[in-house]
């Protein structure tokens, strides 16, 4: 599903070349949930960030379901982006002008522009926030009206919109108190179960109980890799 | 969706850059539809003037005046000849008790139609016309009596004087009252060409049949003059819708501004946008479509007031009406307007979709 041959990715801060990511190699199986864990700095948002391809790397290569993304230009990029993954991050990241089911159809106008009904396209955003987990008496809401743990769910219902096989997570639980961290990291492994391959970057020990492997970072190179005995 | 909230999110400052592109847009629509009355309004006074090719003797050539001779050698022509008198004398106003000069002219009844006089030919030999300055000066209603040389006229009607033929604070006879006064002399000829084309070649003949020996009349076409004014008026329209031009220009400079803020204050909303499959082109147009509906809103807002105001200048202050022809520049201005702010947003726009989606989602 994923795979990264030889990844590094360098800085240069004011002169001085600090390395993200040090010839990283990683297989990530389809319908695997991997856990990237790792003190602040190490790398994981880096190594996420070209995973999802928003970052390229300085060198190495990547396949995401065997395409190789080093020869795509900025629109297939773009194309690869909206259609086979989608984001979920610690800021959630609503925007703060749409309701929560208008947040979620914006992938979809990305996608579909004109040639999806806007009752099919406001259809579908319910179906993800159903997904999501989260009752529909809110979906006017305006992502001020409601709580961390609500908005994580419609930015996750967001990143569902266009059906991708992979969900990439900077930190979904990092704002929320642990009790509803622990609902969201529920509500990502049965996304997993149902078949998306999901990758989280957490500090939370206890996404050890839902994830497959345990990837740790340290100074842009896998320091260690656990796998815990599931059946993917 | 996103674009209309986005303009409702900051009210404020869209509705600054809305108030650019009303103001442009208003400018130079209204200054195009008051340029095309002014224009209008001259050549309303002027249309029924451009057949008209008017002879006057040259008294440098010792020749003050026409006589029946000149008048007949004129005939020959294929239009249609007026011969005019004028004479200036005393005026005596029966019901106000009043003496006063005026200007005396001449002219058979049967002529008064073709010099754009703006009234209908009744004159007969026992009464007078009298120009609108006259009656408004001295307070003279149709059917007051004025004198001449002590003999009694009623006063028929009241005419609007016309440029280079007959002058303002004028009074008209009939040819043969004013023969009885004053005698036989003409002090112009007016040739009335009832094809405009034919103008030059009725300039030419009269030249030979006048003009023969040395230069005895000095000819004036009034399509020529017409043709200056004409261009004057253009240049005075363009020269006002260039102050227009000028306040599009300062609010576009007005648009990109604001626009310019929106992406920096977007920039993480441009990342998120982009990190969930924004292309962009999806991120262009986002900002192209903001603008277009301010420049929209702006110019159709801009075009309103003008007719408006248009409507009111041109109608109460010009005392003429909106043409067909002067509606093209509310449709100028809404092109203008809308381009205007969509020109000044391309920038923004491209600058904001090349955004790098990672610094912008790192941004607050
Ligand atoms: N845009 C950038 N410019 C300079 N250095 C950066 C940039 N992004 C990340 N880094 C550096 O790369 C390293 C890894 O960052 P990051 O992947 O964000 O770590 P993590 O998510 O594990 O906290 C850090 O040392 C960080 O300072
Ligand atoms: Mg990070």
């Amino acid at each position: 599903m994923i795979e990264l041959k030889y990844i590094t990715k360098s800085y240069n801060m004011g002169g001085e070349v600090i390395y993200a990511l040090k010839n990283i190699n990683l297989k990530i199986k389809e319908r695997e949930f991997v856990a990237i864990m790792g003190p602040s700095g190490s790398g994981k948002s880096t190594l996420l960030n070209i995973i999802g391809c928003l970052d390229r790397p300085d060198h190495g290569e990547i396949y995401i379901d065997g395409i190789k993304i080093k020869d795509l230009n900025d629109d297939e990029l773009t194309g690869i982006r909206r259609d086979k993954i989608g984001f979920v991050f610690q800021q959630f990241n609503l925007i703060p002008l749409l309701n929560a089911l208008e947040n979620v159809e914006i992938p979809l106008i990305f996608k579909y522009r004109n040639t999806l009904s806007e009752r099919e396209r406001r259809n579908r955003a319910i179906e993800c926030l159903r997904m999501a987990e989260l009752n529909e008496k809110f979906a006017n809401h305006y992502p001020n009206q409601l709580s961390g743990g609500q908005q994580q769910r419609v930015s996750i219902a967001r990143a569902l919109a266009n059906n991708p096989p992979i969900l990439l997570c900077d930190e979904p639980t990092g704002s929320l108190d642990s009790k509803t961290g622990k609902r969201i990291l529920e509500l990502l492994k049965k996304l997993n179960n149902n078949g998306k391959t999901v990758v989280i970057v957490t500090h939370d020990p206890s996404v050890a109980e839902y994830a497959h492997r345990v990837i740790h970072l340290r100074d842009g190179v896998i320091s260690s890799i656990s796998s815990i005995d599931k059946k993917v | 969706m996103m674009a209309k909230r986005n303009l409702r999110r900051h009210i404020l400052r869209s509705a600054l850059a809305l108030l650019g592109i009303i103001i442009g847009v208003m400018t130079i629509s209204s200054l195009g539809i008051l340029g095309g009355g002014l224009k209008e309004g001259i050549s309303e006074n002027f249309e029924g003037m451009a057949n008209l090719v008017v002879l006057y003797p040259n008294p440098e050539e010792g020749y003050s005046y026409f006589t029946k001779k000149d008048v007949d050698m004129l005939k020959k022509l294929k239009c249609i000849v007026i011969p005019i008198s004028l004479r200036t004398d005393v005026v005596y106003i029966k019901e106000k008790n009043k003496r006063t000069y005026a200007a005396i002219y001449g002219i058979k009844k049967e002529h008064i139609g073709y010099l754009n006089l703006d009234t209908k030919s009744k004159l007969t030999d026992t009464t007078v016309y009298v120009d609108s300055f006259f009656a408004n000066t001295h307070d003279v209603d149709v059917g007051d009596r004025i004198l001449l040389r002590n003999i009694s006229f009623r006063v028929e009607g009241i005419y609007n004087s016309s440029f280079f033929v007959i002058s303002q604070n004028s009074v008209l006879l009939s040819e043969k009252t004013f023969k009885r006064f004053y005698g036989d002399n003409y002090s112009m000829i007016v040739l009335y060409v009832k094809n405009k084309g034919d103008i030059n070649k009725i300039k030419n003949e009269t030249e030979k049949i006048m003009n023969k020996k040395e230069k005895k009349i000095i000819i004036l076409s009034m399509d020529k003059i017409l043709q200056s004014i004409n261009d004057v008026m253009n240049k005075v329209s363009l020269f006002l819708m260039g102050i227009g031009g000028i306040s599009l220009l300062v609010a576009g400079i007005g648009i990109g501004n604001v626009m310019l803020m929106s992406t920096v204050e977007r920039t993480k909303e441009i990342g998120v946008m982009k990190s969930i499959g924004a292309s962009k082109r999806d991120i262009i147009m986002l900002f192209l479509y903001e603008s277009l509906i301010l420049g929209v809103v702006g110019s159709v807002i801009g075009v309103l007031l003008s007719l408006g105001i248009g409507y009111l200048i041109v109608h109460y202050v010009l005392n003429s009406s909106i043409t067909m022809e002067s509606l093209i520049y509310p449709f100028l201005g809404v092109l203008f307007g809308v381009g205007t702010s969509i020109i000044a947003s391309l920038y923004p726009a491209y600058k904001a979709s090349n955004l790098d989606p990672i610094k912008a989602l790192k941004s607050d």
